[in-house]
């Protein structure tokens, strides 16, 4: 399903933890990852395009751990005034099937004002896009991504609209590889409460038809909130959900939902466009 | 090296992308002159609080947004890489010679031309002084800000381009202070050489020096060149809001001022606009063939021609009002420096890129691995 997979990365020490993660992708299918580094190019920025040289080495120095791991590991440095646009190009160029970018907390103005790279993917990405998350450090100077067994405890959050269904496919296809999965819906308004009841009880039925035994849970609340809540408690490893559809303001000021329970719930989140 | 051997390990998209901020920067620097002009007529007081912080011929509120402005792209020019100033000479030759030899005397002579002569009844003597000499700040300051957005939609060659942006900062030190106060000859505007001086030192030696002294602190302790050049890149990246703010605020308080004029003489922006297209079309078209003549790759060439082109508008500005004051012929016309740049420079990248085959190709890119 996921044969190749594009990892965008900053070079941040935070990400050397993050590409520490990646084998545990090959539970996923994947076989061939193309590591990339964007660098920002605008007014008053772009003179470390002379430094290419130097990214390119670091990336090649985290390829070679993955190829022992038996990927096919090729990397690229790019230039770009968008790096959320370059990465799509880069990945349409080498046709990868699924995105990966780090997620950790950026400070108000950026995500206020001008998106962090992950949250312009998650808003563009026309593939499913891994957001693996990276745990800060008190130094501030050394994380740690989170980077359990990807499939050990699935959990497919859905507000079972049509928007979903790219989603549910993907986990019906992953859920013959989980140990568990799980389902959760989270209704925002009280009153709809038993339709969705009923709505979950038809999802669980048809994904045991497909051999993917699976607990719904429907509760009530804030979307990123309470799915960031239900994957505490059942210890998801892996939360997979459909891009919300936001109007474009709206998803540029307030972001999306999956872009929320990302960062609200400290673990890996599969956003299915 | 030879100019048409050094490899280049970044791998180029087919269309690179320019950022949203600066492809629409000629709208924004529009959208702040309207602005500057309302607010000027609806709170004139505020505008003349704001000149009045001033000691000498320096304006604390400029002098601030300036150093904005300038400081990030000082930070983000590494002055160490002038050792490899022998390594693509052509392309440097050709870009010192047209930007320090060329540029601005053809400048001040278009400005002469359109201002003196051929829009002369169009304007007072006077003004057309003043504008003749925001013309010449124009001309004598190469560009150093949006210089690798030019060479990246051309592709051009990163390591070229630093060491040009290097060597035109060192030679700003010295060359540009002499040369404008030659140039300034030609109008009947008097300035004083210490208030010259002052400015260049102000708004060039102080920020280059604090960026180098923030250069090397970001990079203290860093294992390799290249994770120096990320935290150089990230602590540019971060301040970058600073340098936008430091622009367009700029630009609102300029136009607080210059509101009434623009208001009584609205097409005074399209006048001051011919000038300066000539020159840049012009001064690209000077470049490109000499180095289309001596057989200078693309990827050197391109950039090369576009750096001589551009202008270091931030340093213009600063200085027409340390010299001339706010409310300024000689600052209005290098707003309108600002306003034209982007546009100029983009229909010349799409030529550049329309025409690469007139060149030796570049390095082989190498990015994938």
């Amino acid at each position: 399903m996921f044969d190749k997979a594009l990892i965008a990365l900053d070079l941040s020490p935070a990400e050397s933890a993050m590409l520490d993660c990646l084998a545990t992708l090959r539970a996923c299918g994947t076989r061939e990852l193309v590591l990339v580094h964007v660098v920002q190019v605008g007014y008053g920025q772009g003179a470390a395009m002379a430094s290419a040289a130097g990214f390119k080495d670091w990336l090649e120095q985290h390829a070679t751990p993955l190829r022992q791991a038996g990927f096919m590991v090729s990397t690229q440095v790019r230039g770009s005034g968008s790096p959320a646009d370059e990465i799509l190009a880069a990945a349409a160029e080498t046709g990868a099937g699924l995105l990966i970018a780090g997620s950790r907390g950026q400070n108000l103005l950026s995500t206020l004002f001008l998106g962090s790279v992950a949250r312009e993917l998650v808003r563009r990405s026309p593939l499913p896009l891994l957001l693996q998350w990276i745990e800060p450090a008190a130094s501030g100077q050394h994380c740690a991504a989170v980077c359990p067994d990807l499939l050990r405890n699935l959990l497919f959050a859905t507000d079972f609209s049509t928007r979903a269904e790219p989603a549910r496919q993907v986990v019906a296809a992953l859920a013959g590889k989980a140990q568990r999965l799980s389902c959760v819906h989270v209704a925002e308004n009280p009153q709809d409460a038993p339709a969705a009841r009923a709505s979950m009880d038809r999802l669980v039925a048809d994904l045991a038809r497909h051999h993917a035994p699976a607990a719904g849970t429907v509760i009530e609340g804030s979307p990123a909130a309470g799915i960031a809540a239900h994957a505490l408690q059942v210890d998801a490893s892996l939360i997979v959900l459909g891009r919300r559809g936001l109007n474009p303001l709206a998803s540029l000021l307030v972001g999306s939902t999956a872009a929320s329970v990302c960062e609200v719930a400290g673990r890996p989140v599969l956003i299915v466009p | 090296m030879p100019e048409h051997a050094s490899n280049h390990p970044a791998q180029m998209s087919s269309q690179p992308a320019i950022g949203f901020f600066e492809r629409y920067l000629s709208a924004w620097v529009a959208l702040c002159i309207a602005a500057g002009i309302g607010l000027g007529s609806l709170v004139p007081g505020l505008f003349r609080t704001l000149a009045s912080l001033e000691y000498g011929s320096v304006n604390f509120v400029v002098a601030v947004l300036i150093w904005f402005m300038v400081y990030p792209m000082m930070v983000s020019v590494d002055f160490s890489s002038l050792r490899r100033v022998h390594e693509r000479p052509k392309g440097l030759i050709i870009t010192v010679t047209v930007n320090w030899l060329v540029k601005p005397f053809t400048m001040a002579g278009l400005g002469v031309l359109f201002f003196h002569h051929l829009f002369a009844g169009f304007m007072d003597p006077a003004n057309a002084s003043q504008y003749i000499a925001g013309l010449i700040l124009l001309g004598a300051a190469p560009c150093t800000a949006m210089v690798f957005v030019w060479s990246q939609l051309t592709r051009g060659d990163a390591n070229y381009t630093l060491v040009q942006v290097a060597l035109n900062d060192v030679i700003m030190i010295f060359a540009f202070a002499p040369l404008v106060a030659l140039l300034l000859g030609v109008t009947d505007l008097q300035v004083p050489w210490a208030t010259l001086l002052l400015s260049v030192g102000l708004y060039v030696v102080i920020p280059l020096a604090a960026g180098i002294v923030t250069r090397l602190r970001l990079s203290a302790g860093q294992a390799s060149a290249a994770a120096a050049e990320l935290a150089v890149a990230r602590f540019t990246g971060r301040i970058k809001p600073l340098s936008v703010l430091g622009l367009l605020a700029t630009v609102v308080l300029l136009f607080g001022f210059q509101g009434r004029v623009i208001l009584e003489q609205p097409l005074l922006i399209g006048l001051i606009a011919v000038p300066l297209l000539i020159q840049s079309y012009g001064i690209f078209a000077l470049a490109y063939a000499a180095a289309r003549a001596w057989r200078v790759p693309y990827n050197v060439a391109a950039p090369c021609a576009l750096i001589g082109t551009s202008n270091f508008f931030e340093l213009a500005v600063a200085v027409a009002i340390g010299l001339f004051g706010l409310n300024s012929g000689a600052a209005l016309v290098t707003v309108v420096g600002v306003l034209v740049e982007v546009p100029v420079m983009l229909s010349l990248v799409a030529f550049a890129n329309r025409t690469q085959r007139w060149f030796p190709p570049g390095p082989t890119v190498a990015g994938s691995g």
